[in-house]
């Protein structure tokens, strides 16, 4: 296994991470062998299929994935381990890690008013702040996220669903003072302009105080705005590592590919009216009994025979390619996305790299993106 | 289902409107009265038989609102609903409950649509279970065929609610509205919590059920490249009235409200000479307080002291509609 040096001061470092559901004898593996780690101040991105096990590892890594869960593998914090360890993963969470969830419904109590559960969720990690001060720190949050401030005597039914997700969101980044923040899929039921708002406040704050973030989230366009790099994740495991430039630019892995060429483009909507949007063929397979060679193999356009089916691709490093513009462009213009990959930064999980690497070509010739 | 006469609209809105009550502290309220937030004021609306109107907008502006007062899932305050001609406004008993098979909703909370404690396969087959549609194996068989529509495999069927992604829980939903084949759906967000390959199949699917059965369909979403590609018109929604609306490439390539081209501005493109540009200054206004006149007044860069003082009409150029007082 190749991974990325781990300093020692790494925020968080997740090694050999998995996650199996139900029976143990045919487990659903939604997480598998997953090597994450994410710096002080740093922004890393998660994208994948529907499915593809995101949730489960952002959850197994506060240990909220439940009792029907299995969970192997590290989880530092800080450099503490807190994998097994359930008290020290109950202090660090909410407090130098909190989370926003994907259903920003289930996150509030259907019985409280949003106020009550804000200022309780401040006097937890604000304990110095006075009955007043609280309120008016509950008030300032709600503010920073577009809510005006009499919603605090409001209860979760009255919101509109992208209200609670602002609302969730002040929640994870301004009640107490996180390190880090794990975000999933925060912004799916906002417009565009409330959250070009929200991504001017996660830019703040991470001016601020240093948060780092890890981000899971569908909207690429979201990737290009928040992360400095990027895991593309596809059955349980990671299939991709690269920068946001890489991703745009010349992505790796044939599911990366396929991805990006799915989404509608506003810049052609007079050709594509009346036609159907690029799917990829087949689905993903069942985790229960997923096949031996590729996970992707039964849906690749690129796929190279036997092998494919038969060996299941290492994570390797990627030679370096030509920055090519691909058919779907380039990188959104965004703040991060100027940097080009440099050499290690790009690895796939991809028997056509691994074929490359070998014999010391260039990656993708005779790939067509 | 047989095509009915296409000039009919299959549902509309005349002057919709659902308020509801706001919170306040006991000293304002006796100093204001009673407040109400105005959700949904006076939309007017109408989707025909194969036709697919998209309802764009900020968040909170009262989308969904309004796609639950026309499934009569709200109560709608004052204004009319008609389904194919007739008005339905105060319909109850059967009558209700056929317009509940003709007419579907996609919930924008896949979470908070279904029954936990259930298994998906009963999930999904819950509306043809109670409209009593079908025998119980034909009932199964139908289920398994829905379930291969949303792209969802037969070992999710076995399942419960929380040992599913959110984004197949979210197809889930999308199977039992289609179940009973409606005639009018609301997709409230459909796609929001799929990844853009999985969107993109959802997508085709109303496409396609549009195109063989006639289906008439508002989709409500903020993803405007998916609308532009699928709907065709598009309507959009600022503080609870409709301040723009054309046919989607008219609208996209023509926006005439400030509102909209803000919207269209902030989309990310991949063309790479696009940027970003910054969202509409100023803040979002409430919606239990809303400015005079123009409701976007406050963060319009083209205001004029008139857009205080008088609701903008809505000036209809063709098939565009535009409520501005900059717009000529
Ligand atoms: N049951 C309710 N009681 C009180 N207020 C409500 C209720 N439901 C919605 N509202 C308010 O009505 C307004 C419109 O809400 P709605 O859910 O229709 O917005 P939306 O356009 O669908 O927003 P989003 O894009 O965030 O889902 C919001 O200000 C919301 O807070
Ligand atoms: N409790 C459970 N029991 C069995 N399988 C489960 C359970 N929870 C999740 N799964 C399965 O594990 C896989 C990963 O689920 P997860 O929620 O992590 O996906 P995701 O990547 O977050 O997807 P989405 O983008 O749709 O939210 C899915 O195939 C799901 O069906
Ligand atoms: S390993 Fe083979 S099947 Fe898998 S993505 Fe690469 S080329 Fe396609
Ligand atoms: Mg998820
Ligand atoms: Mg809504």
């Amino acid at each position: 296994m190749i991974q990325a040096p781990t300093k020692t001061t790494d925020l968080l470092a997740v090694t050999g991470l998995g996650v199996a559901y139900g029976d143990p004898a045919a487990p659903v593996r939604a997480v598998v062998d997953v090597d994450l780690t994410v710096g002080r101040g740093e922004s890393v991105g998660i994208v994948g299929e529907s499915g593809s096990g995101k949730s489960t590892l952002l959850r197994a890594l506060l240990g909220l994935h439940g009792s029907g869960a299995a969970v192997s593998g590290g989880i530092a914090v800080d450099g503490v381990q807190l994998a097994h360890d359930p008290a020290a993963m109950r202090r660090v969470r909410g407090g130098t890690v909190s989370m926003v969830f994907q259903d920003p419904v289930n996150a509030f109590n259907p019985a409280y008013t949003l106020g009550s559960q804000l200022g309780r969720l401040v006097a937890l990690h604000r304990p110095e702040l006075g009955r007043e001060q609280r309120r008016a720190h509950v008030a300032a949050m709600l503010d920073r996220v577009g809510i005006p401030a009499h919603r605090t005597r409001s209860h979760p039914f009255e919101f509109s669903q992208g209200q609670l997700q602002r609302c969730m969101i002040a929640a994870a980044f301004l009640a107490g003072r996180p390190a880090l923040v794990l975000a999933d899929e925060p912004t799916t039921s906002l417009d565009v302009t409330v959250e070009a708002q929200i991504v001017e406040l996660i830019r703040d704050l991470r001016a601020e105080l240093g948060m780092s973030m890890v981000l899971v989230t569908h909207n690429l366009g979201l990737v290009a705005d928040l992360c400095d790099r990027v895991h593309v994740m596809y059955a349980g495991r990671f299939v991709e590592h690269t920068t946001i430039r890489g991703l745009f630019d010349s992505p790796a892995h044939p599911y990366t590919r396929a991805l990006l060429k799915s989404a509608p483009d506003l810049d052609r909507v007079r050709e594509s009216r009346g036609s159907r949007l690029p799917t990829m063929r087949g689905g993903v397979p069942d985790l229960a009994a997923p096949p031996p060679g590729c996970p992707f193999a039964p849906r690749c356009d690129e796929h190279l025979g036997e092998v494919c089916d038969r060996d299941l691709p290492e994570l390797l490093p990627v030679p370096l390619m030509p920055a090519a513009r691909t058919a779907h462009g380039t990188a959104p213009a965004g703040q991060a996305s100027d940097t080009l990959p440099r050499p290690g930064d790009v690895r796939a999980r991809c028997h056509r790299h691994a074929a490359s690497a070998l014999s010391g070509g260039t990656a993708v010739e005779g790939v067509k993106a | 289902m047989n095509a009915p006469d296409a000039a009919e609209p299959v549902i509309a809105a005349d002057n919709l409107s659902v308020r509801f009550p706001v919170h306040t502290g006991l000293r304002e309220r006796l100093r204001t009265g009673r407040r109400q937030l105005h959700a949904v004021d006076g939309v007017s609306l109408a989707v025909r038989a194969s036709e697919t109107v998209a309802l764009i907008g900020e968040s909170g502006s009262g989308k969904s609102t309004f796609g639950k007062a026309l499934l009569h899932l709200e109560t709608a305050h004052a204004g009319a609903i008609r389904f194919h001609g007739d008005d339905v406004t105060a319909a109850t008993g059967d009558r209700l409950r056929e317009l509940r098979r003709r007419r579907q909703l996609v919930f924008q909370n896949p979470y908070a649509a279904i029954n936990r404690r259930r298994l998906i396969r009963d999930v999904i087959a819950e509306p043809l279970r109670y409209h009593q549609l079908g025998r119980a194996d034909d009932r199964r068989a139908r289920v398994h065929d829905l379930a291969g529509l949303v792209g969802l495999s037969p070992e999710h069927l076995d399942r419960y609610p929380h040992e599913l992604s959110g984004g197949q829980l979210q197809r889930v939903v999308i199977a039992r509205a289609l179940a009973l084949e409606p005639e009018f759906l609301v997709a409230d967000e459909p796609t929001a919590s799929l990844d853009v390959s999985v969107g993109a199949q959802i997508v085709n699917l109303f496409a396609d059920m549009r195109d063989r059965f006639g289906l008439a369909l508002l989709y409500i979403s903020h993803d405007l490249p998916t609308v532009a590609h699928l709907a065709d018109r598009i309507a959009v929604m600022y503080l609870g009235r409709i301040v723009e609306s054309a046919p989607a490439a008219e609208l996209v390539e023509n926006p005439r409200h400030p509102y909209t081209q803000v919207l269209l501005a902030s989309v990310p493109r991949r063309d790479p000479g696009h940027r970003r540009t910054a969202p509409a200054r100023g803040e979002v206004p409430d919606a239990a307080d809303r400015p005079s006149g123009c409701h976007f007044r406050t963060r319009c860069p083209l205001a004029m002291p008139v857009c205080a003082e008088q609701v903008p009409a809505a000036q209809v150029h063709g098939e565009h509609m535009v409520a501005c007082h900059a717009a000529t």
